[in-house]
């Protein structure tokens, strides 16, 4: 395991323009890990997909260099880069079964007949398609026919496997239980994969990092849970998982809390992360499940809000509020302590650490 | 056993089904009864009673019954006696009489020729003829031709109401009197000839249009939609203009002091005085119905390739395959369908096309169909025509069948 | 006409066929130059004069668009314009009116009545004789392979060695095969004893030599403008053809051509009246007008065609030069008939009869032949 390579791909100061106007890609420095499920997230037209595409090979940086395992690889044209792929709409070849789908991969690489058939059983193995080998793509199931293009991109053990938004096409159940699937086979294989999605509950899932993209930038690079925990700017904190937000001027900073003045006059007590002076504008970001209803412990931040909305989700309750001038902060309740009486119009005091609060950039 | 379902109100559940389903198929057929009635009526109807005219002779056979009749005994070995020499008599005489010995004459002179003066000088002389007499002997008094046997034998199956014969015609072979079946005479042949150039040509003008349509069909499939839909606009500009018109288009581009050659005069390629020939000749032929029948191959082929995803062609490289090999496993299978139907609709328009051939292919652009024009406008001899149209409409049906077989006529996509 | 009339007209046809059709007679011929010389020369003048209708239509021979018309009972032609095989073809099939010719007919302006007054007997009983004209062959007088040493025979159409270069010919048989037994040595007078005796295989061979020779070819003609045409463009170094549109094309559009008179085929041409046509009354009196003597000396007045009465040509001398038109302005027009002495040094006079007789053999030969090529 020592010998994985840290920057197994390397992409270095890439960017990517179509028009020669806007640049989708700006100076992407990125490095991939050997056996390290990434994800690039992001909103469509954040360049997530074409730098997936630039490390396949269909589109050419304009400028920059990716590697690949040590060597550039911007002149080798896909067909010789030996990655796997698997797209969105799958890209089964429908004239072709599912056992002649899969020996593709295999026939080009002239591997030879009894090969083929024990590496094909074992990747249907593998998903579970054993005995639909003679099926035509469209005699299958949307998720049969995802399997198959899983399969299929895995079968010639590519090194790495680039997944382009896979699950989009299928009904939410499936899609949960594939994310799983596709979770096991990754760890079992031990293969690289770059998997891009907008989905951010399917990223947090099952990466070991998330890339998160806005505006063709690499907004922030780590785990699942540092960048739920941790965001480091306001798109990240907005992006990823539900989120109440208030603006405001700092007024007062010191190590590890800065009082931060809202629109509203208000002061609240928050985690300076992106805040450095006094006098700046900071948008302060705050996860519904770290405030407290009716705090009764000791609390740098203590408010009473107003309730405007109540909505039923099953496992929870959503209450919406005013608090400190912000119509649209949301509550999440969970429904073992629907005790609590909740009723329109009432006063509702909160409060929160000023470690969950998080000070960002404006 | 199943137990009866009947639904809420009581009724068997099948024949409520039935009445249900009852009101939709009679609103379909209602939809549809206008355009079968017209098609019937204007097409079907018509073109079995053209075909029938292959075999019909039965006008002919009416004009002479009796004659036909006592014909049926005389084995065409020998001279004719007198029981059919009489009948003859007697039955051009009231031909004359009532004016239609010129049509005789006409329908005998495609059994044989030089029928027409025959019928024509006897029938001026038949008022001359003494009834008492032995009418072989005047015959032959009157023209000389009536002393050969064979006038005799063809004015026998001449008059035959139904014969087959036409269709020997058609693949240049003649039934002898003796019911032999044997070729025409070498000089005289040309059917076939013209059937195998029929074919040779459709299938050209087939592969010239897959050759040229393939390429830009696959652009058309690939361009944004702005730029797709002015390059469609080029390729169908040829179906809004009428097929003279282009045809003489071509005629001024191709003839020797036309616009091509003037072009690579002018540049150098050739001298003036060893001017191309691209007219009157197969490569006339050849330029002027590709481009003419090129959107029908551009069409199927174009709403064939819209449907492939270029994921398809990237999946395949992704795995391995160069662009070349992808686009041989995976794209052009693909295009089976697209290739088929425009293929099949090139070679069924070309098969039939006359006009464009016949004005820029001169001698050598002379195809069946301007063999069936010619029979029904020049030589009028119909029946032939129309043994030679239903021929040619059993081979587009035998080209159909074998289409639905290889291919099957549920995957033909024309746009 | 005016476009007002020509609507009123079409209105009438629509509203009521019954009443549009005592007013107006459709007569059919071969386009072009020939049609304008007949509509100026008789169909305008009939029409201001009589008040009916006189509508031109065009065709390329032959009588199967007739016998389509008669047999589907939709007739709307009621004068055709044809060859002499023709009309004996069509009096036999009873599509034609029989004409009782000296009743029918008015004599000429010289008294004569009308069955002395034309040329030549009529080839059957519904022909009433219209022009006399030729079939010969011209060339382009600028054309550079000819250096400046032009062809005056027969032979010389035939003599690809000597004159390289693509021929145009008609696309039947008619007029190729006498041309090519003149050409093959066959007196003018004696082509059709010769065909009777294997006369058109060896026309065939004549043609064959010429069509296959490389230095030759041949491309063929159907309607009469287009000979005239390809000479100009250059399609082709010679090309026979009906010598009136060749004079037409000469004098109306200066084109650079001469025609060649020798073993050229002098030819009859016809009226021939519909039976059952749908005016036919009105018809025959402007079949009456068409083929008295000023009628068919009035054609002649554009284009350079014979009339087929003697008294048409009186006429005409009467009053030369004849031949008007807005390029050419005056010209005598009797040399240039080919009636004319200088027109008829040796010459091949149409046999009708023995195409009507031998049709089918001549055009199974014929298209044999030339698919063949």
């Amino acid at each position: 395991m020592n010998s994985k390579k840290s920057d197994f791909v390397k992409f270095e100061q890439v960017d990517k323009s179509y028009d020669g106007k806007e640049l989708v890609v700006k100076g992407l420095d990125l490095d991939i890990a050997e056996g390290e499920f990434l994800t690039l997230l992001g909103p469509s037209g954040s360049g997530k997909t074409t730098t997936l595409m630039m490390l396949a090979g269909f589109e050419t940086p304009t400028n920059g260099e990716i590697y690949f395992d040590g060597r550039p690889i911007n002149n080798i044209p896909p067909h010789k880069r030996g990655i796997g792929m698997v797209f969105q709409n799958y890209a089964l070849f429908p004239h072709l079964s599912v056992y002649e789908n899969l020996a593709f991969p295999l026939k080009v690489r002239k591997v030879d007949k009894s090969e083929i058939e024990e590496r094909i059983n074992k990747t249907l193995k593998m998903v579970s398609l054993t005995g639909f080998e003679n099926r035509m793509p469209a005699q299958l199931s949307g998720g049969q026919q995802q399997r198959v293009a899983v399969a299929r991109a895995l079968v010639f053990d590519p090194k790495l496997v680039l997944m382009d938004e896979p699950l989009g096409a299928l009904d939410k159940n499936l899609r949960e239980s594939m994310q799983y699937e596709l979770k096991h086979i990754h760890e079992s294989l031990g293969v690289t994969v770059v998997y891009v999605t907008h989905d951010q509950g399917e990223a947090l899932t099952m990466s070991n990092r998330i890339a998160v993209f806005n505006d063709g930038k690499v907004q922030q690079l780590s785990g699942p849970n540092e960048l739920y925990e941790t965001p480091v700017n306001s798109f990240v904190a907005s992006f990823i998982g539900e989120n109440n937000t208030f603006t405001g001027t700092v007024k007062e900073i010191a190590s590890g809390s800065a009082k931060i003045e809202t629109d509203s006059g208000e002061t609240i007590v928050a985690n300076p992360i992106a805040v450095s002076s006094s006098g700046e504008k900071s948008r302060i970001s705050l996860r519904p499940e770290r405030v407290s209803i009716d705090p009764n412990e000791q609390l740098e931040n203590k408010f009473t809000s107003e309730i405007r909305e109540i909505i039923y989700h099953g496992d929870h309750t959503r209450v919406r509020v005013n608090l400190l001038g912000n119509d649209e902060f949301i509550l999440k309740v969970p429904n073992a302590s629907s005790d609590l009486k909740l009723n329109v119009g009432d006063k509702l005091d909160l409060g929160w650490s000023s470690h969950d609060c998080r000070a960002l950039d404006y | 056993m199943t137990a009866e379902i009947r639904t809420s109100d009581g009724e068997l559940l099948s024949v409520k089904l039935k009445k249900v389903e009852r009101r939709r198929r009679t609103t379909a057929f209602l939809l549809a009864a206008p355009l079968l009635f017209f098609i019937v009526f204007a097409y079907v109807i018509p073109i079995f009673q053209m075909l029938g005219r292959s075999i019909d002779n039965a006008e002919m056979n009416s004009f002479l019954t009796e004659t036909h009749e006592v014909m049926q005994t005389w084995d065409g070995s020998e001279m004719p006696g007198e029981d059919v020499t009489s009948t003859f008599y007697y039955e051009l005489k009231t031909a004359v009489e009532n004016k239609y010995h010129g049509k005789i004459a006409t329908r005998l002179n495609y059994e044989k020729g030089g029928f027409t003066s025959l019928i024509k000088k006897t029938s001026r002389k038949l008022k001359n003829f003494d009834e008492n007499a032995n009418f072989l002997d005047q015959f032959i008094d009157v023209h000389k031709k009536w002393g050969d046997i064979e006038y005799w034998q063809a004015l026998k199956r001449g008059t035959d109401a139904y014969h087959f014969r036409k269709y020997l015609t058609t693949f240049d072979y003649e039934q002898r009197f003796d019911g032999s079946i044997e070729r025409i005479p070498e000089k005289l042949r040309i059917n076939v000839t013209l059937w195998l150039r029929t074919i040779f040509v459709a299938v050209g003008v087939t592969f010239c249009c897959f050759i040229l349509a393939y390429p830009i069909s696959h652009l058309l499939s690939v361009l944004p939609t702005r730029y797709s839909n002015l390059l469609m606009i080029c390729v169908l500009l040829p179906f809004w203009t009428s097929l003279l018109v282009r045809t003489s288009s071509w005629m001024v581009l191709l003839q020797k002091q036309g616009v091509l050659n003037d072009t690579l005069v002018s540049l150098g390629f050739v001298a003036d005085e060893s001017r191309l020939e691209l007219m009157y000749n197969m490569t006339g032929t050849f330029i002027a119905m590709t481009q003419i029948l090129l959107p029908f191959m551009v069409l199927p082929l174009y709403s064939v390739m819209k449907t492939i995803s270029p994921s398809l062609m990237r999946a395949a490289t992704s795995m391995g395959a160069t662009p070349f090999h992808a686009f041989r496993k995976i794209y052009f299978p693909l295009t089976y369908a697209g290739i088929s139907a425009g293929s099949i609709l090139v070679f069924v328009l070309a098969i039939g096309y006359y006009i464009t051939p016949a004005l820029v292919g001169g001698a050598k652009g002379i195809l069946i169909s301007n063999r069936i024009a010619y029979h029904m406008q020049q030589s009028l001899d119909w029946s032939l025509a129309t043994a030679m149209a239903t021929v040619l409409l059993i081979a587009v049906l035998v080209v159909y069948w074998l289409y639905n077989k290889i291919v099957g006529i549920d995957n033909m996509r024309l746009g | 006409m005016s476009r007002l009339t020509k609507l009123i007209s079409l209105a009438a046809l629509l509203v009521a066929p019954s009443m549009a059709t005592a007013a107006e007679v459709n007569v059919v011929s071969w386009g072009g130059a020939y049609t304008e010389s007949q509509k100026l020369g008789y169909g305008d003048p009939y029409q201001e004069m009589s008040g009916v209708q006189v509508n031109w239509i065009d065709y390329s021979g032959g009588l199967s668009e007739i016998k389509a018309q008669v047999e589907s009972g939709a007739i709307t032609w009621d004068i055709i314009d044809v060859y002499a095989r023709d009309t004996i073809i069509g009096c036999d099939e009873g599509l034609f009116v029989e004409f009782d010719f000296d009743n029918d007919f008015p004599a000429g302006v010289n008294g004569m009545k009308a069955s002395d007054d034309f040329f030549a007997p009529m080839p059957s009983d519904c022909a009433v004789g219209n022009i006399l004209y030729s079939w010969n062959y011209a060339y382009n007088t600028d054309n550079i392979n000819f250096d400046g040493n032009y062809p005056d025979s027969m032979e010389d159409f035939f003599n690809p060695d000597k004159y390289p270069g693509v021929r145009s010919i008609y696309s039947s048989a008619m007029s190729n095969l006498e041309f090519a037994l003149v050409a093959d040595g066959v007196p003018a007078s004696e082509v059709y004893d010769y065909m009777e005796d294997n006369g058109i295989d060896r026309a065939l061979d004549k043609l064959t030599d010429l069509c296959t020779n490389p230095k030759g070819g041949c491309i063929f003609w159907s309607a009469g403008a287009q000979p005239p045409e390809q000479l100009v463009s250059g399609e082709a170094i010679m090309a026979t053809g009906w010598n009136g549109r060749h004079f037409n094309a000469i004098v109306n559009e200066g084109s650079p051509m001469k025609m060649v008179w020798d073993g050229q085929i002098l030819d009859y041409e016809y009226f021939v009246l519909v039976k059952g046509g749908p005016n036919q009354e009105e018809a025959m009196k402007a079949l009456q007008y068409f083929t008295s003597s000023e009628g068919l000396a009035g054609s002649a007045k554009h284009i350079a065609y014979a009339p087929f009465r003697i008294s048409s040509l009186d006429v005409i001398m009467a009053d030369e030069p004849w031949f008007y038109s807005e390029q050419a302005g005056a010209v005598e027009i009797m040399p240039h008939m080919p009636t004319a002495p200088a027109n008829t040094e040796n010459y091949v006079l149409m046999n009708p009869e023995w195409y009507a007789d031998n049709n089918t053999e001549i055009n199974d030969a014929w298209e044999a032949w030339k698919a063949n090529l």
